[in-house]
């Protein structure tokens, strides 16, 4: 672009007339024969020139007499001297693809507040643009970005429409706060950039990975910082773009479970047998037991039940999707313009799930004189997300995706919601109805953003540039959800003080607006011919307003539906004595004052020094915290401007940079409250009290014990980096090794109980990231015909805890899924998320037991010595035969499991990752293989837990390894006692009998969460130009087909090894509890151009 | 750089600070919000973890009066350890209670530093000094009492006076308990001088505190100070040599009670506990309830009557409800054996009301000797019908008239002294009340004799209302009472040696039918149970048929603690390790509990556990 801006200001600027003129009239085209739109073609040695029009052609006046010789430009072409003959009227020329040009991608790399050429850039930037974008038909910008740049990490966490992509840059280096970068739109920060810009807006992203890079961005730049700039109108006839693509997703694989007959064969067994190895003679059960499923004798018939499966019920559908992107662009010398509307309708593969976004955006260029112009972008996008999905930041009492995967694998007659307070036999399943939950539990998810920037740049010399920015975002956000009567919650015993067994609805609106204000003076000047300087000083505020209102209605009739309880919620009534929950409102705010400058000099464009400096002053501190103060700087060498490196004439060696730098960086990235004081919020649960005994009143308190002396986190950061470019441009390396550390990090932190809290915001502890990142990039082939260019990221980040509050050297923490005790450590020395628990060792078997000593017959087993003894799985003192069984870690004197057995299981962090895009043109066809992968990381797949256990629930399905588990009840229905039988009856038992107690974090759930995914793989078929000649109104036409998701090559044997659903807390990643599956996704869609 | 020119200009920009919020100089120039963070400091007295059901339910159990049984593979993290001295430091329980106390302490810290900073309180209108001088005293009286509550059942607890935001570091070491108390002491007199009488603040009813409970409270935790409490460094239960010193101070507070006339009994004793449960009004015009927490529905809640209280099953209009606490088979033979002393039958549920065959009405079966469950908690006296389970809102005497009378006549006896009543008078007051037209028993005169009518009166007045283990530490007679309650139950034992028996002609079983309920006054139910061979005031005190008659249900009484066969006793509720009654106590040791363990971690070491737990 910035070409075509420099073209057309020559143009302008230079005119001559010449006495007599003829017109030489022709068209130019492109590798495919395709018409050129806004080539320029100028007269040598002239400044006359003009433009192509909309199919290619051009009508050019030169002098009457002799050659003229025309340089014909266009950007990603190779630039084309024509000469024209003295008769020549007619010229046209073909183009080549400048492969040079195309691979570097970006020549100008955005570093914040201005931009530099790629070959001055010193600090560890990776960027990306639409070209690598555009083949993939993804309807958000977080998704199309898994996997491209090294040292970026983008997960998707969840299969669900509009689920969260989880960006790390480099690790991350906060323990407990966020740890996503910052995201900035045409020089505007916005959170939830990824999620509300359509991948077609997109013209560059360049994220800033250095500290010393990212610290132009101050405080909140210390996690990276994501430059997105969007697509600018082109000067020129308007041209009308549309695309479009449709298709179905489908879920790859399932956890497969129990049939009818083994199910009730388990039941029988779990309802035979006590957990502590006896039978069970309570009257109840085994009557409750024959209610539900008959006697030991019918249940024969089982085997002819049609095997419902639940899973395929709820999330077997071709969830249809469909996305149509309309954008118009063109302008004129004095403005420019780009609008573009893109909708989704995308269905989730779950029941009731599905996400309908509308963007709209506007983008306006204006040059009011030749020193002043003036910008303005607009952007609006509407968003609603049906479906409760299958996971929910609470226990497991919460999560839904076990409701399909546990409940009975049959259609029955029995009805388990029915609450019923005699029968504690039937409600104690703990399940919904998995149709029935998701068809009638309903959440529909509204969001709509406004987001405006205006930017007035005036440029009163060519060496300076004034400029001003403006944003202005609001977000407005609304969830309504309805829990009916067969969700567990509202039925079960346990709750039913809580909901009276009757619907709930919960409304929660939110509401937040940004306002950022940035000033910057940027002064360039050459000295001499050797001497270049850059001085950018610049003035920034930010400040964000949130509110928030909630409110839960509690007490509808039961047989109300989700639209009629939102459309009606005065027919809510509390029983006698009962009362409605009071609605609760919120509002909260900071704000950011920054100044900023930076200076860069260079010397003969071979050595490139930047100073960088920022000061921040953020509301979250008290007056004597809060400023920071955060210093950098950069150097690069292009040691291929040296003479000694020009002397030795390495014609393949075209660019060698060296790049180092040293950063620092703040991050305040706590509560907006005032931490630093003590402050007082209502509360009717955390502060009311019944002073009328009529009416509760609501009072005051503080909820957080102040700490006065909080203050800015600090990363220092060093980077080492490498650029080599060969063969001109062909293929492209970069190396970078960095050392990022974090001090002061803001902790929320255990302090002693008497203080009257349980925990306290404080700067305590340091983290380290220690990382290398490779990035390759190259054509392979480039023939007439056939071209391969291919590019490929390799990751590798070192995690360290360094330092914890007060010479604490470890804790503990849970991720809470359910799991009775913690399940992960956090260590000095080692990495953020290490898995917790005890190790796995198989079951026990008849050989563990001592024959002489144990007495079968009364359910007495012994144990030989030093075998080790697992109780604590089954939450009984007793042991048994076909239990889970736990290797002892340490010594003791008795071998029993105690929880001093628990020990690390492995870590979250991969060794390495990375991603590898291949892209193939033959003729009119394109071709695009994109593959990402993570290796040595490892995934906790808490789903097999829950599934491999019994736990407080009878009538609970469990995985389909259990049919060839130990078995404990004898061919006549009853428990067997002879120790000969019991060994013949379980000569091929492959594994244990599913757990009776909590349940507890074992080895076997932790799993080779390592990857290789073949992310995308599209094929294409452009028209020939010639064909669309015809139609004198289409000037391109793709058709494609594109799957994404194709296929993941993985050891993990949950739903998906990325899946990651406690990341409320970064102390708890990698755990795949009740995730949304994710599915593969096959789709066709059209690319034209009018 | 341009930095510190435009400093000043951006410090007001940055400020900011959220509306939803308050900051101190907002939320204590203003005697509305003050009153705000007031009612603050009292919601930690209320819920789960406080008087709502650890200390109300639990906490207080396992005396003469009440207990709750443990299993016999007995767990010290279960609810039953606390109550049967057997709770380690890892019971959770432990750790939600100390935090919530501590949690409690803070809120007043923080009153009780802004308060009396405050401009409003120095400087303000006349009208809002008073209030504020109230709040302050609030805050005093409430910190004072979160305070006994820790130093009660921990001992040298440590101890703040400021705002945790003050400290200069937050790891406390363990506080001598009798400075603590001291400070409190002088904080309540303080507190009583601001915060006026009861007729003085009409809409504090008794759910706040006035004068007469601040001073009722002194008087008690001077009793406490002046009492025995088990020393860490000698190991043994020890009173200090200064302890008239503190007598004098629960004699003067609680005569100034007296004297006021403010508060009075309650002429009916049923309608004390009634009153608690709101269903029906208050029926306490006597004020003798002079200040209690006032829980409130599902938010800050006790499980008061909902699962501690006298048993619901199934019953037409009440459902289920109660269970939990049960009385030792002895207490209700300390009742009046004549069935004079109304206390009794309101104080012991002898039965569960269920549901009549037909399904339509409400009946009543009579429970066997160790079931009985504290009456002073039913839902039936609750504004909750049968379909609402949960919790009812059922608030938790703190502090009673009939307390300060029983406190006078202690400290009154120890001084030798009478003021404008005699100890004597005192008592019988009590008493007469209870007894009603009926003769009260006769009051030794002698200063030991005096002194064992007051424990026993305290034991009649006040059982399951959380007072008795606390008297009888600081009396020093917790494993005295412990050891003669066990005596007693193995007395109580069928076939026991009948010389000097005084359960001698008591059943091994009674024979019951079932009765109808109408939820009538405590007494007039007791007396209605059915039984075969007359009504309870026979069957209970005398040796009936040991066969089943026809259309009964057999109800264990005697036979419930077990039986002697040849000299031995086979039972398990006196004796066993452990489900026997109080089974892990061990005197000068179990009578404080352990620190919980989160607490000694979080501590560094700054916290000593006591000794009993090392």
């Amino acid at each position: 672009m910035k070409r075509v801006l420099l073209q057309a200001f020559l143009l302008l600027l230079c005119t001559s007339v010449w006495a007599q003129t003829r017109v030489v009239m022709g068209k130019v085209t492109g590798t495919n024969q395709e018409a050129l739109i806004g080539a320029s073609l100028l007269v040598k040695g002239t400044s006359k020139g003009t433009a192509t029009d909309v199919s290619g052609n051009y009508k050019l006046t030169v002098p009457a007499s002799g050659q003229v010789v025309l340089v014909v430009k266009y950007i990603g072409y190779q630039t084309k001297e024509v000469t024209v003959g003295a008769q020549q009227m007619q010229v046209n020329v073909a183009l080549q693809e400048d492969k040079a040009t195309q691979l570097s991608e970006v020549a100008v790399v955005n570093i914040g507040y201005s931009s530099v050429s790629r070959n001055s850039l010193a600090g560890a930037v990776s960027s990306i643009s639409q070209k690598d974008l555009k083949d993939f038909p993804v309807s958000t910008v977080a998704e199309a970005l898994a996997g491209k740049l090294a040292g970026v990490q983008a997960q998707t966490s969840e299969g669900a429409p509009g689920a969260d992509i989880k960006i790390t840059i480099r690790g991350g280096g906060s323990l407990t706060q966020d740890n996503s970068p910052l995201y900035i739109v045409d020089g505007v920060p916005l959170d939830n950039a990824l999620s509300i810009i359509s991948p077609s807006e997109i013209q560059n992203i360049d994220v800033l990975k250095d500290v010393a890079s990212t610290a132009i961005y101050g405080a909140r730049g210390a996690n990276g910082v994501v430059i997105i700039t969007t697509k600018a109108g082109k000067k020129g006839r308007t041209i009308i773009s549309f695309d479009g693509y449709a298709g179905a997703r489908k879920i790859t694989n399932e956890i497969k479970v129990l049939d009818p007959y083994q199910f009730v064969d388990y039941q029988y067994e779990l309802t035979h047998q006590h957990y502590n190895g006896g039978p069970i003679t309570d009257t109840p059960t085994l009557n409750g037991f024959i209610r539900n499923y008959g006697n030991f004798s019918d249940l024969q018939i089982y085997k002819s039940f049609p095997t419902v499966d639940w899973q395929n019920k709820v999330f077997g559908r071709n969830a249809f999707n469909n996305t149509q992107v309309l954008t118009v662009n063109g302008g004129t010398d004095a403005s420019t313009y780009n609008f573009s509307i893109n909708n989704t309708d995308e269905q989730g593969v779950m029941l009731a799930s599905d996400l309908k976004r509308t963007f709209a955006t506007f983008r306006w260029d204006n040059n009011i004189s030749s020193k002043l112009r003036f910008g303005v972008n607009v952007r609006y996008s509407r968003q609603r997300v049906d479906g409760a999905g299958t996971s929910s930041t609470g226990g497991s009492s919460n999560n839904k995706l076990k409701y399909s995967v546990r409940f009975q694998p049959y259609q029955g007659l029995v009805n388990f919601q029915e609450y019923d307070p005699d029968a504690i036999f039937d409600n104690t399943i703990n399940l919904s109805n998995p149709l029935t939950s998701a068809l009638t539990d309903v959440r529909n998810a509204y969001s709509n953003n406004l987001i405006t920037s205006g930017q007035v740049t005036y440029i009163p010399t060519p060496k300076l540039t004034i400029r001003s920015v403006l944003g202005y975002t609001l977000a407005d956000n609304k969830t309504n959800s309805f829990s009916g009567v067969a969700n567990y919650s509202v039925s079960s015993k346990n709750s039913s003080s809580q909901y009276a067994s009757q619907p709930f609805i919960s409304i929660s609106l939110g509401n937040n607006t940004n306002i950022t204000n940035s000033n910057t003076v940027d002064y360039r000047t050459n000295i001499g011919t050797n001497h270049t300087i850059d001085i950018l000083l610049g003035q920034e505020i930010n400040q964000n307003n949130g509110n928030s209102f909630n409110q839960t209605i509690k007490y509808f009739p039961s047989a109300v539906t989700a639209q009629q309880a939102f459309a009606n919620v005065q027919q809510a009534n509390p029983p006698s004595g009962a009362i409605q929950p009071s609605p609760t409102t919120d509002v909260t705010g900071d704000r950011l004052f920054s100044f900023f400058g930076r200076a860069m000099y260079s010397f003969k464009n071979k050595y490139n020094f930047n100073f960088l400096i920022r000061r921040d002053g953020s509301s979250k501190f008290s007056d004597a915290n809060r400023w920071g103060t955060f210093p950098s700087a950069q150097f690069a060498w292009r040691i291929t401007e040296e003479d000694f490196m020009k002397k030795l004439n390495l014609n393949w060696l075209s660019n060698l940079k060296l790049r180092a730098s040293y950063g620092t960086a703040g991050n305040n990235r706590v509560s907006s409250d005032r931490l630093y004081q003590t402050i007082f919020t209502t509360s009717a649960t955390d502060a009311g009290y019944a002073a009328s005994d009529n009416s509760q009143t609501s009072g005051l308190y503080s909820a957080n014990l102040a700490n006065p002396n909080l203050k800015w986190e600090t990363t220092i950061s060093k980077d080492l980096g490498l650029d080599i470019e060969l063969w001109g441009g062909r293929a492209t390396l970069s190396f970078d090794g960095y050392i990022n550390r974090v001090n002061d990090l803001l902790l929320q932190t255990n302090v002693p109980q008497e203080t009257g809290y349980l925990t306290q915001y404080q700067n305590i502890g340091a983290t380290q990231n220690k990382g290398l990142e490779i990035q390759l990039s190259g054509t392979i082939i480039n023939k007439k015909d056939f071209n391969w260019n291919s590019s490929f990221n390799l990751s590798f980040n070192r995690n360290t805890i360094v330092a914890l509050q007060g010479g604490v050297q470890s804790y503990l923490v849970s991720s809470g899924w359910g799991q009775s005790s913690e399940d992960f450590l956090v260590q000095v020395g080692q990495p953020v998320g290490l898995f917790y628990g005890y190790v796995s060792d198989g079951f026990y078997t008849l050989n563990d037991f001592d024959r002489a000593k144990s007495d079968p017959a009364n359910y007495k087993w012994v144990l030989k010595p030093g075998v080790a003894n697992s109780s604590v799985i089954d939450g009984s003192s007793n042991v048994y035969p076909g239990q889970m069984k736990l290797k002892k870690t340490t010594a003791t004197a008795d071998s029993v499991i105690r929880t001093t057995d628990r020990t690390v299981l492995g870590s979250a962090q991969p060794k390495f990752y990375g991603g590898w895009n291949n892209q193939f043109s033959y003729k009119n066809f394109d071709m695009s293989l994109f593959v990402n992968f993570s290796y040595g990381n490892k995934e906790y797949n808490a789903n097999t837990v829950e599934y491999s256990s019994v736990y407080q629930a009878n009538g609970n399905n469990v995985l389909a390894k259990f049919a060839d588990r130990w078995r404990s009840i004898g061919p006549n229905g009853e428990l067997m006692t002879n120790w000969d039988q019991i060994a013949a009856m379980n000569v091929n038992a492959k594994t244990y009998s599913p757990t009776r107690g909590p349940y507890q974090t074992t080895s076997d759930a932790i799993e080779d969460g390592s990857f290789l995914r073949i992310t995308n793989l599209t094929l294409g078929y452009t028209l020939p130009a010639r064909v669309l000649q015809a139609t004198n109104l289409v000037s391109r036409l793709r058709v494609y087909v594109t799957v994404n998701n194709l296929y993941t090559f993985t050891k993990y044997t949950g739903y998906d090894p990325e899946a990651s659903t406690r990341r409320s807390n970064p102390l708890t990643p990698a755990v795949d509890y009740s995730a949304y599956p994710r599915s593969r996704y096959i789709l066709a869609g059209v690319n034209l151009s009018f | 750089m341009v930095v510190s020119a435009a400093l000043p200009s951006c410090k007001k920009y940055l400020d900011y600070q959220s509306p939803a919020k308050l900051n101190t100089d907002q939320a204590f120039e203003d005697p509305s919000y003050t009153n705000s963070v007031i009612i603050g400091i009292y919601t930690k007295l209320c819920g789960s973890n406080a008087y709502g059901n650890q200390l109300s339910v639990y906490w207080h159990l396992g005396t003469d009066e009440f207990t709750y049984q443990a299993s016999t593979s007995f767990d010290s993290g279960n609810d039953y350890a606390i109550p049967n001295y057997g709770a380690e430091k890892t019971n959770t329980s432990l750790q939600n209670v100390f935090n919530q106390l501590y949690a409690g302490v803070e809120r007043a810290n923080i009153a009780c530093k802004f308060i009396p900073a405050s401009n409003v309180y120095k400087n303000g209108s006349t009208t809002d000094k008073t209030k504020m001088q109230i709040y302050y005293g609030e805050a005093l009286a409430l910190r004072a009492q979160y305070y006994y509550e820790l130093i009660r059942n921990w001992g040298d607890v440590p101890a703040t006076f400021v705002p945790a935001a003050d400290l200069p570091s937050q790891f406390l070491k363990n506080a001598n308990r009798d400075s603590t108390l001291d400070h409190i002491i002088a904080d309540l007199k303080t507190a009583e001088d601001l915060v006026p009488w009861r007729d003085a603040l009409p809409d504090y009813g008794d759910f706040r505190f006035t004068k007469g409970a601040i001073k009722g409270l002194r008087a008690r935790i001077a009793l406490a100070r002046g009492g025995y409490s088990l020393r860490n460094d000698t190991k043994l239960m020890e009173r200090r040599a200064d302890y008239l010193k503190y007598y004098q101070i629960a004699y003067d507070e609680t005569l100034d009670v007296i004297n006021s006339k403010k508060h009075g009994l309650n002429p009916v004793y049923e309608n004390i506990f009634k009153t608690l449960h709101s269903g029906t009004g208050r029926m306490d015009d006597a004020h003798e309830l002079m200040f209690e927490v006032a829980m409130w529905g599902q938010i800050n809640d006790s499980n008061l009557a909902s699962a501690n209280g006298m048993t619901f099953s199934n019953s037409p209009s009440w459902g289920g409800a109660g269970g939990r606490s049960t009385a030792q088979p002895t207490y209700y033979y300390e009742f009046d054996n004549s069935g004079k002393d109304v206390r009794r039958d309101v104080t012991l549920a002898q039965y569960k009301v269920q549901n009549s065959t037909d399904n339509t009405s409400n009946v009543k079966n009579p429970v066997s000797s160790i079931n009985f469950n504290v009456g002073k908690f039913r839902k039936s006296w609750t504004a909750f019908n049968g379909t609402v389970t949960g919790t009812y809102g059922v608030n938790w005497p703190i502090l009673r008239y009939a307390d300060i009378l029983l406190m006078y006549a202690e400290a009154a006896n120890e001084l030798g002294k009478a003021g404008s009543i005699s100890p004597m008078q005192a008592l019988q007051m009590v008493q007469q009340r209870a007894y009603g037209a009926n003769t009260i028993p006769v009051t030794p005169t002698d200063h030991d004799g005096f002194f064992n009518a007051v424990v026993h009166e305290r034991l009649l007045e006040f059982g399951g209302e959380g007072i008795r283990k606390y008297d009888l530490i600081r009396w020093n007679l917790l494993g005295t009472k412990i050891e003669e309650t066990k005596a007693k139950m193995r007395m109580f034992a069928t076939n026991a040696d009948p010389t000097n028996n005084p359960y001698a002609n008591l059943p091994a079983y009674v024979w019951s039918y079932t009765s109808p309920f109408n939820n009538l006054d405590s007494n007039t139910e007791a007396a209605t149970m059915s039984f075969y061979g007359g009504g309870p005031s026979i069957v209970f005190f005398t040796k009936g048929t040991t066969t089943q008659p026809p259309g009964t249900a057999r109800v264990y009484w005697r036979q419930e603690c077990g039986s002697w066969t040849n000299g031995v006793l086979s039972e398990t509720y006196i004796s066993d390790p452990n489900k026997g009654f109080c089974s892990k106590f061990k005197p000068n040791a179990k009578e404080l509990l352990p620190y919980p363990q989160n607490v000694l971690t979080e501590n560094r070491g700054s916290v000593v556990q006591n000794f009993a737990y090392n």
